[in-house]
């Protein structure tokens, strides 16, 4: 191992489980996100000793969304490691109902709905921001957005009435 | 806060959630991970790092009409002239992947011919040692309960048996496409030299040969080729189409898949990839492009080799729509060289290569494309990443 390898070990065992989760959250599948985490960080390796140290992570972030952006492109050159359909209880920690919906609801996403819908209501980037960091056009991210926000609220079953309903309950520290 | 705000609100708390939820194991277990993808990458073999195996595996697979892993148990099969489609759970993001390359050809040409089950296992046997390697097991098939037809694809029961090292493919399973009668023996090969691409008997002999399908009575729509590329559309007399996306950089000296090389640089070349499918399925995974549908993307899979300037060759075969009919694209690249994709009734060719330059691996690159219609009209432009 040189120098800048150990510095990536170093930096993967101090954040695997954040990239992990990230990668989860841009693929629907957490070994398809591992494997994000994997190939984002091979393609990093070439350029690591000319990151800023305090900006390694959101340069790897940063490829792992463009990655799962451009999966598509390179369809030949993506998929998930183990090919399960459903997750496993090492998957997800916690089970419950509304994780379990949501997880499924987020997974049927097409892939690019799915990068921009993280990215835009989870991660709380702007289109603006969006757009920059995929490099595509604002519409394109507004478009998706909109389309991976309704096909979510459908799938879930979601009106605003129930949202503000389940809110409340988190609010008053009940199980969602 | 408005309702609509709110809800948003609500919906990143339970992404939130969602996240937390997910068991990533240790650091340390990550940190291992990615010394062993390394090493793997750095030795030039094949690991077991499931991206490369499984997408690879896939490459081959898929162009040598073998599956790994789609979870297709309890799909109906096909009706009589319809096309067999696999991933029909759409819940799975590799059937989704896959679906690419799992419409074979057998039903869709319009030539279905029903082979006894024997005959399907032989001629997988034969296919399936044709692409990873020679070995004592014969093919077992499964979960088929109806007539078996060529161009069907059909689960492997037993792969995990074969010796297909290097790949540890033990999380997989494979398939096969059921090959035309007297076809089994080449496929998953090229002859080499690739033909000109204006060589219309030699591209049908070349794409058939990979794909195990005679294709002596389609027509060559479009096709374009580089010095060891080839890219066409075929399309049959009963309409189905083939893409056809050859590059000799991965074959090695019988004009199969050199497996080792493939894994040591993926990105170094492509793999090659045949299928025959429909039309619509163009249309149905096209993607926007301003005023224009395009399948796949017109940067046309020109390799992302970032940061820095580099040689993109480009390989892909596809269609275009839009609200005028297009007769040509041109990519200027970022020398200012123009390199002409041909188009012919909407179906595209291209395998020429480029200069291109991105700041980050995956971003795109700066290619600029014109997209011309009639008299050399100018219908559209736009830049790479629009």
């Amino acid at each position: 191992m040189t120098g800048t390898e150990d510095d990536v070990s170093s930096f993967v065992a101090a954040r695997w489980q954040s990239l992990v989760r990230y990668g989860f959250m841009l693929t629907g599948d957490r070994a398809a996100g591992e494997d994000l985490v994997q190939e984002a960080l091979l393609r990093c390796l070439p350029a690591w000793g000319r990151l800023d140290p305090h900006g390694v992570e959101a340069y790897v972030r940063k490829v792992m969304a463009r990655l799962a952006w451009k999966a598509r492109r390179h369809p030949l050159r993506m998929s998930s490691s183990s090919g399960q359909a459903e997750p496993t209880t090492a998957d997800i920690a916690d089970t419950s109902s509304e994780q379990s919906d949501l997880r499924r609801a987020l997974k049927a996403l097409p892939a690019r709905q799915r990068v921009v819908l993280v990215l835009r209501y989870w991660q709380d980037l702007s289109e603006a921001e969006i757009a920059e960091l995929l490099g595509c056009r604002q519409g394109t991210v507004k478009s998706r957005a909109s389309r991976a926000y309704a096909q979510l609220r459908q799938d879930l079953d979601w009106s605003v009435d129930t949202a503000i309903t389940n809110d409340t309950a988190v609010m008053r520290g009940d199980a969602p | 806060m408005s309702p609509a705000d709110h809800e948003a609100t609500q919906l990143r708390e339970r992404l939130d959630r969602l996240a937390s939820s997910v068991s990533a194991g240790s650091g340390e277990e990550g940190a291992e991970l990615y010394r062993r993808s390394l090493r793997r990458r750095r030795r030039r073999v094949a690991g077991t790092t499931a991206l490369v195996a499984a997408a690879t595996a896939l490459v081959v697979g898929g162009a040598a009409t073998w599956l790994p892993a789609v979870n297709d148990d309890g799909a109906p099969r096909p009706q009589d002239g319809q096309p067999p489609v696999a991933g029909q759970d759409g819940a799975d993001a590799r059937a989704q992947v896959l679906a690419s390359v799992d419409d074979p050809g057998g039903r869709t040409a319009g030539r279905t011919v029903e082979v006894s089950r024997a005959e399907a296992e032989r001629r997988c046997t034969v296919v399936w040692h044709q692409t990873w390697g020679p070995s004592a097991v014969a093919v077992k098939l499964r979960n088929n309960s109806g007539p078996w037809f060529e161009g069907d694809a059909v689960k492997i029961a037993n792969a995990r048996q074969f010796d297909y090292s290097p790949f540890d493919v033990s999380n997989t399973d494979g398939r096969c496409v059921i090959p035309q009668a007297g076809l089994e023996d080449a496929v998953g090969t090229v002859t080499l030299p690739l033909p000109a691409y204006d060589d219309a008997a030699g591209v049908r002999a070349a794409c058939g040969q990979y794909l195990g399908w005679d294709f002596s009575d389609w027509q060559v729509v479009v096709a374009d080729g580089a010095d060891d590329r080839l890219a066409a559309v075929l399309r049959s007399p009963d309409g189905y189409i083939s893409r056809c996306q050859l590059d000799s950089w991965s074959l090695d000296d019988r004009g199969a898949v050199d497996n080792d090389k493939v894994f040591a640089d993926p990105d170094g070349g492509f793999v090659p990839f045949v299928e025959i499918t429909t039309p619509e399925k163009f249309q149905d995974e096209a993607d926007a492009f301003g005023d224009y549908q395009t399948s796949p993307s017109l940067v046309l899979r020109c390799q992302d080799q970032a940061p820095g300037q580099w040689e993109a060759d480009c390989l892909g075969a596809g269609f275009v729509s839009g609200p005028e009919p297009i007769e040509r694209i041109v990519i200027t690249d970022v020398t200012g060289t123009e390199h002409e994709i041909p188009v012919v009734d909407g179906w595209l060719a291209f395998a020429g290569t480029v200069t291109n330059e991105a700041d980050a691996p995956g971003a795109p690159g700066a290619l600029h494309l014109t997209v011309y219609g009639a008299d050399d009209t100018v219908l559209a432009e736009y830049d790479e990443g629009d």
